[in-house]
Formats: C-alpha cells, structure tokens, sequence
C-alpha cells in the first residue's frame, strides 16, 4: 500500500467533512501506536482491541471538535488512549483476571535456548512495566519504548518536562529493582518448580 | 543488560505487535454507523421530519375541522348538489343549452322540491346573457361560491376564449365564482371531475 504523504490537518479536515478514505488514512497511519500503547498499558491484548476501537470512535465523534493547532493528532491520539485505558482499568479492578497464555511468537534463532531465555527476558520485562504505578508506566511506555521526547511525552500527559524526566528516572529504578528481583536465586527457583509443575 | 536495553529490546519486539483484522473492520463499520457528515445531517432531517409532521398535524386537524363545520351546516340547512338542481332553459335566445342541464339526474330520480327558502332561479350573465347556471337560495348567503358546471365549447366561443381541446362531446368543465348577486365573478376551465348526481354516483 503506498504511502500516503498527506498531512494529518488536510486528513483530519477532510474526515470531518465526511470522507470515509481520509479517515481510513487516519486510522491506517495511527492504528498500530494506539495498539500497542493500550497493550502495554493493559498488558492485554484484549483490552488493546477495546480500547483502540473506543479510540477510534472516539476520534469520529469529535472530529468536527478537533483543533489541530491545540494539539498534533498523534498526541490527541495518545490522550484519549490513556484516559480510555485508564477508565478501563480502574473499571476492571473489581474483576480477578484469570492467567492467560502469554503470546509466544515461533523465534527465527537458530539457538532455541538463547530463544527461550530472550523471550523469558522480555516477559520479565514486561511484567515489571505492568507492575509500575501508571503514572511511572505511562511515561516509561512513550519515551523508553515508543520514542517520544520529553516535550512530546510532557504533552501527551500534561505534565512539565521536568515532571517527565523525575518520573522517567523513577519508572526505570522500580523496573531495574524488579528484574534484579527476577535474577535473584529464590526467584529463579520458585520459577523452575513452577516450571516442573506445568511440564 | 540494564534496564535502558532491556527497554530498547522490549520496543523492538512491541513494534512487530499488529491490529487484529476484527478491530479494523469494527472502527471502519463505526465509521460508517456515525460519520461527522451523517451526524450533522440526522439533525436537520430530524427537524425536516418534525416540521413535517406538525404540518401534517395541522392540516389534519384543519380539515378536521372544516369537515365538522360542513357537517354541522348541512344539518341545519337543506341539503343541495348540482345533481338536484333542474335544468334550466336559457335566458336569451341563441344561447346553447344551460350547462346544468348536462349534470342534470336522470328522468325519474329527481329529489323533492327544496324548501321555499332554497328556490332555484336562473343567473344570466351580464357579459353573454346566458344563464349559465343555477345558484340556490341557500347558497346566496354566502358572499362568494364555486360552481362547478360544465359548458359547451361554443359558449367560451362567444366569450371570446376559444377551447382547441373539448371533451368528445364538445363540453368544457369550467368552474365559476359566482357572487352573492349571482353575477358570476370569473370563470375557468377545470380539469375533469367526477359528477356526483342525486344518488352519489
């Protein structure tokens, strides 16, 4: 599919004039971020699809609102995923989730052990960004893993600069903590009964 | 590995993260359910169908009313179509049949006599001297009246107005405001309708 060089001011007037492709082009261009942030936010895939639809149809009903001159579309985009991931959250707090398989992708390593380890590493990993509080997660989540600046991240979070960058620190001393807590040997082998026990 | 790397590393594994085919068919069938263009149409088609509907109101209750006051005259007054009026003979000499005549019943299904109030008597018309039609006394109380009558084609002839396109019998149907006078006011030519006769039919 080619690209399509369009700006996100003439998409987003044009959508709001009723065109179904420009809004396709939205949604084509930016589908994928909303995605993944709501993913990592929730650590459901699940609660990813939601949101992203809620995103989506959020964007719909207030296209005709929009100021692009407020804020750039990727981070009105990133507002309403965290406010609507958010609301999710604290909604489904009152629900016990059951374990679910994590999602394993089939590696091309040829060493199946380095594989296994990569992916335990990353699981890891991915539970420590989970356990942070949002606050940490969210900043944590935008700069570290979807590249965002500080000035970009500050917008999308409404917070100064500085509020970012102290927060940034903090997420990655609780992720560092945790995974030092992973590495330790009594975590490890809690991890290798377990293990037993599910083979 | 710290934690910055490991972070780098999780970013590369995220980005190979896709939308599942089952959202985007969901957002784009939103898209269609509630684009901004069909909102900002569903209201004023909303006021369209309103405005709509209070002048279909009205009129309903208009003609409501109209038929409840036609009702309540025609039962404290003797009742009279153009079916139960008698032809005619015309005034001046010359003058083709009276166009009554030709919505006259048929022999034999005449109503009775009108009460002496709605006696009928002939109007001529200044302009031809033709009586052309018939207008009960009942009917003189109103300042202004429609009659439909149907005339023959020789008689807009002598008004000057000739018809290219007469029924096949070489009648015309016309309708006439006729004055409380009985001087006719205008005439018309009208599209066919359905004479009623004596009997409803």
């Amino acid at each position: 599919m080619p690209a399509d060089d369009r700006s996100d001011a003439d998409l987003v007037r044009r959508a709001a004039a009723g065109e179904r492709d420009a809004f396709a082009a939205i949604y084509e261009r930016y589908r994928t971020v909303v995605y993944r942030f709501a993913r990592l936010m929730s650590g459901s895939p699940a609660t990813a699809e939601d949101v992203t639809q809620e995103v989506f149809v959020t964007l719909i009903r207030t296209l005709p609102r929009y100021e692009p001159h407020r804020a750039g579309l990727l981070t009105y985009l990133y507002g309403v995923a965290r406010n609507v991931t958010r609301n999710r959250l604290r909604r489904d707090r009152r629900f016990v989730a059951l374990e679910t398989a994590v999602e394993e992708k089939p590696s091309g390593a040829d060493d199946p052990c380095a594989a296994a380890s990569h992916s335990q590493q990353l699981s890891q990993l991915r539970s420590s960004v989970l356990a942070l509080p949002s606050r940490y997660r969210e900043v944590v989540i935008l700069y570290d893993i979807h590249g965002l600046s500080y000035a970009e991240t500050a917008q999308v979070l409404h917070v100064p600069v500085g509020t970012v960058r102290s927060r940034l620190n903090r997420g990655r001393q609780m992720i560092a903590v945790r995974l030092r807590e992973a590495e330790s040997p009594g975590h490890a082998c809690v991890a290798a009964r377990i293990e037993r026990c599910v083979i | 590995m710290n934690v910055e790397q490991s972070l780098r590393a999780l970013a590369a594994d995220d980005a190979t993260a896709r939308v599942p085919p089952h959202v985007d068919a969901a957002v784009l069938a939103a898209w269609d359910d509630n684009c901004p263009e069909h909102r900002g149409r569903a209201p004023a088609a909303r006021r369209k169908r309103v405005v709509l509907g209070i002048a279909m109101a009205g009129a309903f209750a208009a003609a409501s009313l109209v038929a409840v006051v036609i009702t309540w005259r025609g039962g404290n007054e003797p009742r009279h179509t153009l079916g139960n009026i008698a032809p005619e003979k015309s005034v001046a000499p010359g003058v083709p049949e009276v166009v009554a005549g030709a919505i006259a019943p048929p022999r034999g299904m005449e109503q009775p006599m009108a009460p002496a109030r709605a006696r009928r008597r002939p109007v001529v018309s200044p302009a031809t001297g033709a009586a052309y039609v018939l207008v009960p006394d009942a009917y003189m109380d109103a300042p202004l009246m429609m009659m439909r009558v149907r005339m023959p084609r020789s008689a807009f002839s002598r008004l000057g107005v000739p018809i290219a396109n007469p029924d096949g019998d070489g009648m015309v149907d016309v309708e006439v405001l006729v004055g409380e006078d009985g001087v006719a006011r205008s005439i018309r030519r009208a599209t066919a309708v359905g004479w009623v006769d004596a009997n409803g039919h």
